[in-house]
């Protein structure tokens, strides 16, 4: 069949951390994830927006803690959906790093027309392949073309951040093969990534302008010359060094980069990262 | 077995010549440290070369008495590449290379043959040096070799060194008219210096090829008792293999020689008037120990019961299933670093291979080769945190069978940029392109204290003077150490440099370093600037700019 605006609905988490144009797009819907300070509970995003979020952070005398959908949520939003919609992409945070994917995968199991993708990414990475789909619907686009470059984006995507720290990602349980970075005496500014859906180091620099500079390299590295790319950028309430990534990012000469979107981190991911953390997600075309 | 011409080379005759030059330059070898010309106390190329003969000692002294000149020869070339130690050793390791090439081969030693050995053992020193430099050792060899090639070589051996040591001599005198630093310094090359000073020795101890120890022996117990053991090591009557180093000042070498030669045998005593290693087999390590404390500082203690064997087999394989704990991945890191707040620092990046090095304690290539084998992974990248250690480590490239790399780094600081980038999952070479390249991004520099006057880089310089280096320049030298660090951090932190880090040493001027953080901070707002014990000794502070 062909997918097109009409016949199709795209479900992410709150955790996609989708900007305004997307987050209003009527073909897209968001469950949230919750996160609790003490016993106070706030749906991400939905009762919870980042400013209010990285200020009761920085306040909060013990770190927040997250917890994922129930498979509940998902259904009643599949089953919606579907009265609407023939086809339903559910896309998601990393598998690895959170529950949210099995809830949805569950909810899916009960209800037909439903296909739940792992995106293995976080944040602004999940909102760029939410971005190049919906890029498809928009024009009508075939379901297997549309399923096959999901798989391609998951085979050939990057996604690089610079947390501000590691240890909210170790205590979380989150920090994958960065692990032996925890406690470093030096400090250190790791690029981490996210590789088949689990946390690694990129590569590791001391200074913060170095740091980006590496992840500018990066994708020179991991791209073709003259290749036309699609870039998201995002940033845990931090605009200046989102600026200094962006000039950098577009001062790469010889590619044609596109940014596609930047996005604010929300409670969940900067629960993680801390506060001023950035990332680059891209995919070349 | 000797001919009119010439006579051959047999096992007690090399130890015989070889003890008679480890002597001569043991009984110089403070004066050799003095000519060094850089105004700090890294005054070692007399320390080096003592060392690395004193390893070649050490192996020969192990040879059966039986070998014949080929084997004997190579023998003593692979000692002198495993013991090589500095820059002056590697060179010297080369020389003896050379010469060994030469002897090993040509049957009974006539002059002419010396001849050839010295010509071939300047060929292969120059060619082990990428840039030779004249006014060095090398210079001072060549022109051996070349009074060599005209002295009178039909008669008497003797006749015949005693012009080419003086052919030496001269040469020494000319290095300062070839070595600007040498003629700032006023002194002569203390390498060629040394050099001079072994060959004499050596001739001076070939008196009817008899072992020189025999004569000397109440000036040299150790020496005595090493030659008259084969097999010393081994069959120690004491219990207790100890070692350690003691960093204190005016440190006496021969009288602790000889109280700790009352404890024990296998006795070693080797360094300088501020850091004596020392390794000896007793008893009664406590009261040796005791009596270092009453002397200076003591570090990196060991002590072994050598009788027991079980233990030490546990220990190995405790060490093995410990390496084997954790994946050692594609690539390890060996890391040359003093101080051990700086051990601690490359420890905490994933080195876990540390050599214990730095000024006039250069590790020697056999050091490094231990350290190199001890790694699991296939490739291992060496990272020597001192000029003078480069050479050494580029040695062990050919003597590992493992793929060995080097990255030159000529500092503590510029090795810890280094290793930020270490990746154990990448491969060696992959490894030393992305520590290369951090290495390159940083900027290093060094406060230390003058040990005498001197003019270096334009910089008139007084003994007891704090001097600022930057790279390896000397950009400032004063009485006020506050104004020297200042000064130094200024010149460091220029132009787009975001972290300096200071490490700071166990020197006794390093609390003044420490409170004076916050005046940095002040000067330079915008800087992160963090500080680390490195525990160096000699140098108050370490800074680096990235």
């Amino acid at each position: 069949m062909i997918l097109d605006r009409r016949s199709t609905a795209i479900v992410v988490d709150s955790t996609s951390d989708l900007p305004d144009h997307l987050a209003t797009d009527s073909n897209i819907s968001m469950v949230p994830l919750t996160v609790y300070f003490g016993e106070e509970a706030y749906l991400d995003w939905t009762e919870l927006k980042p400013t209010e979020f990285y200020a009761k952070l920085k306040a909060a005398p013990e770190l927040p803690r997250t917890s994922q959908p129930s498979a509940g949520a998902f259904l009643e939003q599949y089953k919606k959906l579907r009265e609407q919609y023939e086809r339903v992409y559910s896309i998601h945070l990393s598998g690895k790093l959170s529950g949210t994917v099995a809830s949805a995968e569950v909810a899916a199991g009960q209800i037909d027309g439903v296909k739940v993708v792992d995106s293995q990414l976080a944040t602004g990475g999940i909102a760029l392949l939410v971005d190049r789909v919906l890029a498809r619907v928009d024009q009508g686009t075939p379901e297997e073309e549309v399923d096959a470059y999901i798989e391609r984006f998951l085979a050939e995507k990057t996604f690089f951040f610079l947390p501000t720290t590691l240890d909210q990602l170790y205590k979380g349980g989150r920090i994958g093969r960065a692990s032996h970075l925890v406690g470093t005496l030096l400090n250190i500014k790791p690029v981490l990534s996210i590789d088949e859906g689990v946390i690694d180091v990129y590569k590791k620099v001391r200074g913060l302008r170095q740091a980006l500079e590496l992840m500018r390299d990066g994708m020179i590295e991991r791209t073709a010359p003259g290749a036309k790319i699609f870039v998201s950028l995002s940033h845990a309430e931090n605009p200046p060094v989102l600026e200094e990534l962006r000039a950098l990012v577009l001062g790469v000469a010889d590619r044609d980069i596109e940014i596609r979107l930047t996005s604010v981190v929300g409670s969940v991911i900067g629960t993680y990262v801390g506060w001023g953390a950035v990332a680059l997600s891209f995919i070349q075309e | 077995m000797a001919n009119s011409d010439g006579v051959s080379l047999t096992v007690p005759q090399a130890r015989a010549l070889l003890t008679a030059g480890f002597r001569a330059l043991e009984e110089r070898k403070q004066e050799i440290n003095d000519l060094n010309v850089y105004p700090v106390p890294d005054g070692d190329t007399g320390t080096n070369l003592t060392l690395t003969m004193r390893g070649i000692l050490d192996a020969v002294g192990r040879l059966p008495a039986g070998l014949r000149e080929p084997e004997l020869c190579a023998a003593i070339s692979q000692a002198a590449l495993m013991g090589a130690r500095g820059n002056s050793g590697v060179i010297l390791s080369q020389i003896i290379r050379g010469a060994m090439e030469v002897l090993g081969q040509a049957g009974p030693v006539t002059c002419e043959v010396l001849a050839r050995a010295f010509r071939h053992a300047t060929e292969t020193a120059y060619r082990a040096v990428r840039k030779p430099v004249e006014g060095t050792m090398l210079t001072v060899l060549r022109e051996m070799a070349e009074a060599a090639a005209v002295a009178p070589a039909g008669g008497d051996c003797a006749v015949f060194m005693d012009e080419v040591v003086a052919a030496g001599w001269k040469s020494v005198e000319r290095t300062p008219s070839l070595l600007k630093v040498l003629a700032d310094a006023g002194v002569v090359d203390a390498g060629g210096y040394g050099l001079v000073v072994l060959v004499q020795g050596a001739r001076n101890g070939r008196s009817d090829w008899e072992p020189a120890v025999a004569t000397h022996i109440q000036q040299a117990p150790v020496m005595a008792a090493r030659f008259d053991q084969e097999e010393a090591e081994e069959e120690s009557r004491f219990t207790y293999c100890t070692s350690f180093l003691l960093t204190g000042q005016g440190l006496d070498q021969a009288l602790l020689e000889e109280q700790l030669s009352q404890l024990g045998d296998s006795l070693l005593v080797v360094g300088d008037q501020w850091r004596l290693k020392v390794h000896v087999h007793t008893d009664d390590p406590g009261r040796v120990l005791g009596l270092a404390t009453s002397l200076g500082v003591l570090s990196e203690m060991e002590i072994d019961n050598m009788k027991e064997q079980t233990a030490a087999r546990l220990r190995r394989l405790a060490e093995t299933s410990e390496a084997a704990a954790t994946d050692p991945g594609l690539t390890q890191v060996v890391a040359v670093v003093v101080g051990e707040g700086n051990k601690t620092l490359f420890r905490n990046l994933g080195v876990d291979l540390v050599v214990d090095g730095g000024q006039s304690m250069n590790p020697s290539a056999e050091d490094l080769l231990r350290a190199v084998n001890r790694a699991a992974a296939p490739s291992v990248v060496i990272l020597p945190n001192n000029s003078n250690v480069i050479m050494t480590a580029e040695q062990t490239i050919e003597l590992a069978e493992k793929e060995v790399l080097v990255v030159p780094t000529r500092s503590i600081q510029a090795g810890l940029t280094a290793a930020v980038s270490y990746d154990r999952r990448l491969s060696g070479a992959d490894n030393a392109r992305e520590m290369q390249v951090a290495m390159e991004s940083v900027l290093t520099a060094e406060v230390t204290q003058a040990v005498r006057d001197s003019l270096v880089d334009g910089v008139q310089i007084r003994a007891e003077d704090f001097i600022g280096l930057v790279g390896d320049r000397v950009v400032v030298a004063s009485r006020d150490l506050e104004a020297v660090v200042e000064e130094v951090a200024a010149r460091l932190v220029g132009q787009d440099r975001e972290i300096l880090t200071l490490l700071v040493g166990d020197d006794a001027n390093a609390p003044r370093v420490t409170a004076m953080v916050d005046r940095l901070r002040a000067l330079h707002p915008t800087l992160e600037i963090e500080v680390h014990e490195g525990g160096q000794p000699f140098y108050p502070v370490l800074l680096s700019a990235e």
